[in-house]
Parts: structure tokens; sequence; C-alpha cells
């Protein structure tokens, strides 16, 4: 059985388009720029979504890795405004 | 030895179905890829499950994801998430009452 | 000091003396210099501006309301776990 470890994913997609949600009903759309073992995460051109409303932009964000729930490669840009 | 170490059991569920529950009402199902020593995991062919307040339930399908593993509260080896058990669980009640009219057949038989 | 961003951390200390926006959990928003920080987040912010943002449900109507309370401090010390975002002040 090959496995694919979560260090295999993320460097796969740093610098990539993700999705990173929240334990709350946030969700945070940007480039992922990087993030550590404590899963503290750093966006660029980052947008914030709240239950599929767009709420704010920002060039930069750090995200506090205790509230991440997952983090996944944005395939289509904006899935819930379609 | 007849015990097992919890991380074997994750060990064995790669490649297969997994059922995780984590906080905050909040469910998903998806093939095991990998895991490391903190619980984080990456999941693929992944369907999550968010409860809402109403009681609807809101389904997402998701490709590929990196779950955190602190935000886990327990796991279901081998099982392919609530839609699985409630169905197994309807046919199970199905069968217990099968079973029922048959010991009734019987009684009103002997009767 | 190094300007490179090569752990996330690095963005809050590249914002060290600049006016910061913190999202916190309760919908708690905090705009305020940073001062100082450290590994759980632990932060200190002058001139505070803190936004309190509370839903309530009008009982008649059964609208929801939104209502934001402003404070301000000149000082304060921030505790790390109740921070969910930190957002540094435009670069160019």
């Amino acid at each position: 059985m090959t496995s694919k470890s979560p260090s295999d994913f993320l460097k796969n997609i740093i610098g990539k388009p993700v999705i990173v949600k929240l334990t709350s009903s946030i969700e945070y759309k940007g480039i992922l720029a990087c993030l550590d073992a404590y899963m503290n995460i750093s966006l660029e051109q980052a947008e914030e979504w709240i239950e599929g409303q767009f709420k704010n932009k920002y060039a930069d964000i750090f995200i506090r890795g205790n509230n991440v729930f997952y983090v996944t490669p944005q395939k289509k840009r904006n899935l819930q405004d379609l | 030895m007849d015990f097992v170490l919890p991380f074997e059991i994750v060990d064995k569920c790669l490649g297969s179905r997994i059922w995780i529950k984590a906080q905050k009402q909040r469910e998903v199902v998806g093939t095991l890829c990998g895991f490391d020593a903190d619980l984080n995991m990456v999941l693929s062919d992944v369907i999550e499950y968010q409860y809402k307040i109403d009681g609807s339930i809101e389904k997402t399908h998701l490709d590929e994801i990196l779950l955190n593993g602190g935000q886990i509260t327990f796991l279901v080896p081998f099982k392919n998430g609530p839609d699985e058990v409630l169905n197994k669980q309807i046919n199970q009640s199905n069968i217990s009452n099968d079973v029922n009219l048959e010991i009734e057949k019987e009684k009103s038989n002997s009767d | 000091m190094n300007l490179e961003v090569k752990e996330p951390i690095d963005l809050v200390r590249l914002s060290l003396g600049e006016k910061i926006y913190i999202k916190m959990r309760g919908d708690r928003e905090l705009r305020g210099t940073l001062h100082a920080f450290d590994q759980h987040l632990n932060i200190v912010l002058s001139n505070v501006e803190e936004v309190l943002t509370v839903i309530e449900i009008d009982e008649e109507t059964n609208e929801e309301i939104m209502k934001t309370t402003r404070r301000n401090f000149e000082m304060l010390y921030i505790r790390g776990d109740g921070i969910i975002a930190i957002a540094p002040p435009k670069r160019f």
C-alpha cells in the first residue's frame, strides 16, 4: 500500500490555490504561502467566506492552526456562487 | 500479543474508507491515503457532512483534503459513513420485524 | 531582519510596529498596533479598537439584526487561544 503522508500532500499544494476550512463556518480561499507543524497557515490573496457568503479580502492572512479543520486544493474557483 | 495499538488500526485503514467524527457536529468520510503522528490525515474522495441547526444535513464532495488531526473525536474504520449505517439500521429493523412476525405466526399456530 | 516569509508566524513578525487586524472567537474583531507576540500568539496591541458583533432576533418580526459595539483601549494584552486569524496591513 503506497501511502501519501500529510507532508507529501503539503509539498504538492504550497504556492497553489487552496481552501482552508475552519471548525467554525468560516472558509479562507487563497494561495497557500506556508504552514508549520501547528497547522498555522499563511495565505496570500485570501478571501474570507462565511456560510457561502463572501465577507472580506486580505493581501496576506495568518490563520491560527487550532481552528483549522481541513485544507483542500481549490479546483474550481468559488463553486458556491454558481 | 493479543492487543492492538490504536495506530495499528489507523494503519490498517490505509487505502480503505474511513468515517471520522470531528468536533462541532462535523463528519467526514473518505479513503485514507496517509497520516502522521498527530493523526493529521490525507483523505481522498471525501464527503463532508454538516449538521445544520434546522436539522438539515449539508453534504460536500471534495477530491482530496488534509484533515487536522487535532479536530478528530473518533473514527470508524472501514465504514462509508452515516448513509451506510442508516441503511443498515433500516434493513436490520426490517429483519427483526420479520423475525417478530415469524414468532407471532408460530404462536398463533400453536394456539 | 529577514524579510522572507518562511513560516506562517513570520507574517506576524513582519507586522511588528504596524497596524494589524485580528479576528477573534465570539465575533470579536480588533485593530491596533502590534507591539509584541510569542509562540502561542499572545499579543500586545496599542491604540486598539474592538468591534463586537451580536446578532439579535427581533421577537416581533423574526428578523436578524446585527448590532455592533465599539470600544477603544490604549493598550491590550490578548491571549493567543482566542485568535482565529491575523491580517497584517497591505504591504507595497
